[in-house]
């Protein structure tokens, strides 16, 4: 059953979203054009139109996704979601799994949109002797910067943030279909998600500073793992200004980990016995 | 008694304001029953706790034994007021959505339903009047072979020449052994399929008796006595 529900959640939400994929790739192609035509109105142009349309791609997933969790769900669709002879758990895990499926993918294009706007601005900047040369200097500086821990460490985090983004969201869109908020309508949905996200912040801010393991970075060696606090590196900082080492508190991965797992679970209880169709 | 449908002592309320205040009742396999009274008497709200749409109530329902699950799902086939098919639908993805899902669907039972409907198959949902769509999701309710039937209004914005239509079609093709609970306050159009009626009131149920009895006891139509019962 699983299958099947993804396939209609795919046909269901699919419709909009590949178009905007289109428009990217067309404006990519359109903006590599104009870079190597060296004009530089058309490139300046191309360069906005390139950096916007990422962007566009990824708000327009997140509209796309969560507008169609709250319509198949909660709206009239949800009158035939909810009735289909399957657990709320498959219905839940189907939509999960689509959503995450898109935002992944509109991240993909969006960081291969800006690389490849980037790519033009190192063309251009190439082949004017007149600009102030920096892509060496950046080159190695990012060489250090993006050591495989740390590469590791950016997907890990890409992805159990957007797995933990869109628990999050799912979860509030669901809070707000239960009977107290009904009245809210959409805005309940908004004001849960803003609650939690300010606890979030205040957790993983609290588990960042002192949970005592940390990814540190060290401008000789790049970064490796430490048992340094992030408090502690900060105090260092500002005690001895001229120490270069920075460390980040992996304990803020807490937070969304723990969303990633117990939202699911908490907003499909939710479904099954709290949410009321209106 | 052996029922197919026990609702019992249910209550429910919205936001403070009770729908339901304590009902019960029973419906026994293969049976046409009416729920009629006057709106907001929560007709809508028995039929959405049978489909499983809502959660939060009081007191103990159970559809062929089990609480509302995926296995009562499995044999209710729920026709609810609104349109509930995807915009981006044609009717036959909807036919293809209902085969694959539900083992009882005839799927060449709605073909024939759909051409005698004057419906086309590669037709949008989007592209549709709200009568067409309502027609569709029809044949698609009364193409599965169902255990028990929740029709919500199913003559609602429907004008009274295709009333009758619409009560064949009901009548053609659902199951001797199967239920059905049909909900409306146009008695009069519906009164000679039923084979018993539950009235709802505003504080519970005001009567559930079979037609027959009704008509013995007080002489009347059923349409007679809900007249007389909701006069203003």
């Amino acid at each position: 059953m699983l299958g099947k529900l993804v396939k209609y959640e795919i046909r269901a939400s699919g419709r909009l979203i590949p178009l905007v994929y289109l428009a990217v790739v067309l404006l990519t192609i359109a903006g590599l054009i104009a870079g190597a035509t060296k004009a530089y109105v058309y490139f300046a142009i191309a360069f906005g139109l390139l950096f916007l349309a990422g962007a566009v791609a990824m708000i327009v997933t997140y509209i796309v996704v969560f507008f169609r969790f709250n319509k198949g769900m909660y709206a009239n669709e949800g009158y035939l979601a909810m009735t289909l002879p399957v657990k709320a758990g498959t219905l839940y895990l189907s939509k999960y799994i689509v959503a995450f499926g898109w935002l992944l993918f509109s991240f993909i294009i969006t960081a291969v949109t800006w690389g490849a706007s980037f790519f033009m601005l190192f063309q251009v900047e190439r082949a004017n002797p007149d600009f102030v040369h920096v892509e060496a200097e950046l080159a190695q500086y990012m060489g250090r910067l993006f050591s495989s821990e740390y590469i590791v460490m950016m997907i890990l985090s890409c992805l159990v943030g957007y797995l933990s983004f869109v628990a999050e969201v799912f979860f509030c869109i669901t809070l707000s279909n239960m009977k107290p908020f009904h009245g809210l309508g959409i805005g309940g949905a908004v004001i849960a998600y803003l609650v939690l996200g300010v606890i979030t912040q205040i957790l993983s801010g609290v588990f960042a500073m002192f949970i005592p393991i940390s990814l540190t970075f060290n401008p000789d060696v790049g970064w490796y793992m430490s048992t340094t606090t992030m408090f502690d590196s900060l105090r260092t900082i500002i005690n001895s200004p001229q120490s270069m080492e920075v460390s980040v508190g992996l304990g803020t991965f807490i937070m969304p980990v723990l969303y990633a797992i117990l939202l699911p679970i908490i907003t499909v209880r939710l479904m099954e016995r709290k949410v009321n169709l209106k | 008694m052996n029922f197919l449908v026990n609702f019992d002592h249910v209550s429910q309320a919205y936001s403070q304001r009770p729908v339901l205040r304590d009902i019960s009742f029973g419906i026994e396999p293969g049976r046409i029953v009416g729920l009629v009274g006057p709106n907001g008497c929560g007709k809508t709200t028995i039929i959405k706790i049978l489909a499983g749409l809502i959660h939060c109530y009081e007191g103990n329902v159970r559809i062929d034994n089990q609480p509302p699950g995926p296995h009562t799902k499995s044999i209710i086939s729920y026709l609810p007021e609104k349109t509930y098919l995807s915009d981006w639908m044609k009717a036959d993805d909807a036919l293809n959505l209902f085969s694959e899902f539900y083992m009882d669907f005839d799927r060449n039972k709605a073909t024939e339903m759909l051409g005698r409907f004057g419906l086309d198959p590669k037709m949008r949902v989007k592209a549709m009047s709200k009568g067409m769509q309502e027609k569709l999701q029809l044949l698609l309710v009364m193409s599965r072979r169902a255990k028990l039937y929740l029709l919500d209004e199913p003559l609602g914005g429907v004008d009274p020449a295709s009333r009758s239509m619409i009560l064949d079609i009901i009548l053609q093709n659902y199951t001797e052994e199967a239920s059905l609970l049909l909900s409306t306050h146009l008695i009069y159009d519906v009164e000679r399929i039923f084979d018993s009626v539950i009235m709802l009131g505003y504080d519970g149920i005001i009567l559930n008796d079979t037609v027959d009895n009704i008509r013995q006891n007080s002489g009347k139509s059923v349409d007679d006595v809900f007249r007389e019962v909701f006069r203003c």
